[in-house]
């Protein structure tokens, strides 16, 4: 299931908002960055984001990811939108969970629609007392989508939760566009070179 | 899709990226853990240890709006939008870490030395600061950690 997908095509849509800064080349020596597995995409637009921080401007865009793959697993023959089967299951988010919420609490009221797999009910590290999301994991689709349809604006605990797919097929649509309003600089040389078949 | 969330409108819309890096240089070279979710959903995982054997994992997925509104809430909610690393503690031959967020029009890029405990938290010029910080890191860890763990069923090493 879990293949190592040949990317690059898939990346050269990433290369949309990739913006490669040139003037890193100190910050490439004294740290090490070409073994940076993630090029940091620019999708900042100067001129309406207040930025702050000692490391702003500094961004080590220094792999491009044409260079590495990432493994990411493939439906079968499905290449619409819609949730993304994980490796052994189907996974959902659920959010809005009050704060003393226990995992029991969860598992008791998904086991409705299969069996739960698997169940992240994550802590807050500061209080110790439940973030406000849980993943769960089922076997079929079929037990996912049923609690997501049945659970989804539902009162847990005297609280509104939210359920729905964590993974998705395919990029988010109508995100806000991130290209940045001024020209984007030219591309490297380097970078020009592994575009070119 | 549409029906879950919009519980809370400051996480709710607008630009959102956010990459965190800790890593260091040492015996077994370069090591590292970095993730990065972009603004269409990517969530992007990289993980190298060359302890014992040679491999860095790589992995991508892209997560569903309620997954990125969640994302956006937990940074919301620490206030971290609001600090500054200028008083923070250099990065050094320890370690190094690195957040970067934009949220809406606001974009933070600060780095400092790893934070071993709350104790170094505690003994640095901005402690306030710092251990929200320190805190956000860890719970924004925890929920990559396992999104890729149910979804690959891979546990991350820590760096």
């Amino acid at each position: 299931m879990v293949a190592a997908m040949g990317r690059a095509a898939a990346e050269e849509g990433d290369v949309e908002f990739v913006d490669y800064d040139q003037d890193d080349e100190d910050a490439m020596e004294e740290d090490g960055r070409a073994a940076r597995a993630l090029p940091v995409p620019r999708i900042v637009s100067p001129a309406v984001v207040r930025t702050r921080g000692r490391f702003a401007g500094r961004s080590p865009s220094v792999l491009t990811s044409s260079h590495y793959r990432f493994d990411s697993i493939t439906n079968d023959g499905d290449h619409g939108p819609g949730p993304q089967r994980s490796i052994e299951g189907w996974t959902i988010l659920v959010s809005g969970i009050k704060e003393d919420a226990e995992e029991d609490d969860f598992y008791n009221a998904f086991s409705e629609f299969g069996h739960v797999k698997d169940l992240h009910l994550n802590l807050e590290r500061r209080t110790g007392y439940a973030k406000g999301y849980a993943l769960i994991e089922y076997e079929s689709f079929e037990e996912a989508q049923a609690a997501i349809r049945a659970m989804n604006g539902s009162q847990l605990l005297t609280k509104t939760i939210y359920v729905d797919w964590a993974f998705s097929r395919g990029p988010i649509q109508n995100f806000k566009s991130t290209r940045p309003s001024r020209p984007r600089s030219r591309t490297p040389p380097r970078r020009l070179a592994a575009l070119r078949p | 899709m549409a029906a879950a969330g919009g519980e809370n409108s400051g996480a709710g819309e607008g630009e959102f990226y956010l990459r965190y890096y800790v890593g260091h240089k040492g015996k077994f070279g370069h090591e590292f853990l970095e993730f990065e979710f972009r603004p269409d959903g990517k969530l992007r995982y990289a993980n190298n240890s060359n302890y014992k054997n040679d491999t860095m994992i790589r992995k991508e997925v892209f997560v569903s709006p309620s997954v990125l509104r969640e994302a956006r809430r937990i940074i919301q909610e620490s206030d971290i939008m609001k600090e500054d690393d200028s008083n923070w503690p250099e990065p050094d031959r320890i370690g190094r870490q690195e957040l970067e967020i934009v949220m809406g029009n606001e974009h933070i890029s600060f780095t400092t030395s790893k934070i071993g405990s709350l104790v170094d938290v505690q003994s640095s010029k901005d402690p306030e600061g710092l251990r929200i910080f320190y805190y956000l890191v860890q719970d924004l860890k925890c929920f990559v950690f396992s999104l890729i763990n149910l979804h690959f069923k891979i546990k991350p090493i820590q760096s």
